[in-house]
């Protein structure tokens, strides 16, 4: 009985410790993405004229892989985000001061500043993935029977 | 006594299994059950129209819409409360345009496959497309028609065909055909934990906001039913899948629901599911089983 109550204590102690351990944690570089991105307003943080052309494009490069990998990558008029990020870099490297992005089909999609361009990547990047974590509670407010209200 | 409390036990344990046995589709009953009072509350009675519609013209709710319409017409899609689009689809099944569809479906049915069977061994009764898709515990995957069709190919050593190709939307033109002629309703069986598990995810992609358009298909299928974007009123969730694969004026010939899946995916704003990817199967199931007891009404016309 004894060894019950010990072997409980030690239980109770090893768990509070534990706790603790992962409350004083400081918040670093392996911090989830899924966690990170709702810090972001995507306003500010890819706002090219604040923070300059490459921070804005790490960012995007940053959330993009995500995003394809839970299949949720924005596309406008067939030109998914990975397209908006592939060409703003092509054209820093050639030092042209505009974007050519194509759609999945090879065709021309449009021309943007390299500002713009920018913008555009690190904005879908961000807002697709924030939109999949608010989703994880918003959906139940689009069903009756849940939370939609008629 | 002790026999009273053996029978006891064993009818203890009995219940217990049943029970657990039971509720793998409770929810999804339940949400079926709140969707149906939601859409036939929305669609009964032009005096309460104002509630569900606050924005659309008094001119167009008194004059264009079919009030309080008969349950199965659900399966009609925006025929099923727009005066118009009803006028235009009975205009065209007079003369159905899909036709020899079915023709060309009947004949890829009965064709034999390099080894001398065909897809009249696989599926030996056609009328069966309302009870797809169906949850596959092996593999533990949702499994579609199309998916079913092309299983049945790769079993018999043929290539599997493309889910949003011609081919497709023939084979499964004819057994929807067969399958309407015989007056069968959408019967769709969640039947196990996992099954469950695949209903859950479907009814969450359904309802999530998505692409740069920040748009759930309920925006426009569930609360925007009935409603338009620009002159195309939204077919309301219940029932969505009855006329599959339809005929599409603008395509010119019958599709598959992949097919029109993967458009409404892309007109959200994001890079489309792939036709034959767990998503669209998930998806799939979910809509399906919110159509059960709606009969298949297929091929069918759409704008
Ligand atoms: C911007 C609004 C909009 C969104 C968002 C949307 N759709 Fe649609 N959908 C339409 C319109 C418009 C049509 C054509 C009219 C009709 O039949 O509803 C349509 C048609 C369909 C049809 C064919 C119905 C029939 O009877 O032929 C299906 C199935 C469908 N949508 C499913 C979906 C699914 C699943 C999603 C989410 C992945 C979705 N839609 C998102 C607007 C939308």
């Amino acid at each position: 009985m004894k060894n019950l109550f010990n072997i409980s204590l030690a239980l109770v102690v090893g768990f509070s410790l534990f706790g603790c351990a992962k409350l004083y944690k400081p918040s670093n570089q392996s911090e989830s993405p899924y966690v990170s991105v709702m810090k972001l307003h995507v306003r500010d943080a890819c706002n090219v004229q604040k923070n300059g052309v490459n921070k804005v494009l790490t960012l995007a490069q940053k959330y993009n892989p995500i995003d394809i990998k839970e299949g949720i990558e924005f596309m406008r008029f067939g030109v998914p985000t990975s397209e908006y990020i592939r060409a703003t870099k092509q054209a820093i490297k050639d030092g042209s001061k505009t974007v050519q992005v194509y759609t999945r089909k090879g065709k021309k999609g449009g021309k943007f500043t390299v500002a713009f361009a920018a913008w555009r990547s690190c904005a879908f990047a961000v807002a697709a993935l924030q939109q999949k974590v608010e989703a994880k509670s918003t959906w139940k407010l689009a069903m009756p029977g849940t939370g939609f209200k008629y | 006594m002790l026999s009273k409390v053996i029978t006891g036990s064993v009818l203890t344990l009995l219940s217990c299994s049943l029970l657990s046995a039971a509720p793998y589709n409770a929810q999804a009953k339940k949400d079926r059950a709140a969707m149906i009072k939601y859409m036939e509350a929305k669609f009964k009675n032009p005096k309460t129209a104002a509630k569900f519609f606050p924005y659309t013209p008094k001119n167009e709710l008194e004059h264009n819409f079919i009030w309080g319409f008969p349950f199965q017409e659900f399966g009609l899609g925006d025929a099923g409360y727009v005066k118009s689009v009803r006028a235009q689809f009975d205009n065209f099944m007079m003369l159905p345009p899909f036709y020899n569809a079915v023709d060309n479906g009947e004949a890829l049915y009965h064709k034999k496959f390099a080894n001398g069977n065909s897809f009249a061994t696989c599926f030996p009764n056609p009328a069966i497309t309302n009870l797809y898709p169906k949850f596959d515990d092996k593999t533990n995957r949702v499994v579609t028609l199309s998916e079913a069709v092309n299983n049945c190919l790769i079993k018999n050593s043929e290539s599997p065909w493309k889910m949003t190709g011609m081919k497709m939307a023939y084979l499964e033109s004819y057994l929807a055909s067969k399958t309407t002629a015989a007056g069968k309703k959408f019967d769709i069986k969640i039947q196990s934990a996992a099954a469950a598990k695949a209903y859950r995810r479907g009814k969450i992609e359904f309802y999530s906001q998505r692409g740069y358009l920040d748009l759930s298909c309920a925006t426009c299928h569930v609360l925007g039913a009935g409603k338009r974007t620009k002159a195309d009123y939204h077919s309301p969730l219940l029932g969505m899948i009855a006329g599959f694969p339809v005929y599409r004026l603008k395509w010119g010939h019958v599709g598959t629901l992949e097919k029109r899946l993967v458009g409404c995916n892309k007109n959200q704003g994001e890079v489309p599911h792939k036709p034959n990817s767990k998503w669209m199967g998930d998806l799939e199931y979910f809509m399906a089983y919110m159509s059960n007891g709606i009969k298949v009404n297929a091929p069918s016309v759409r704008k």
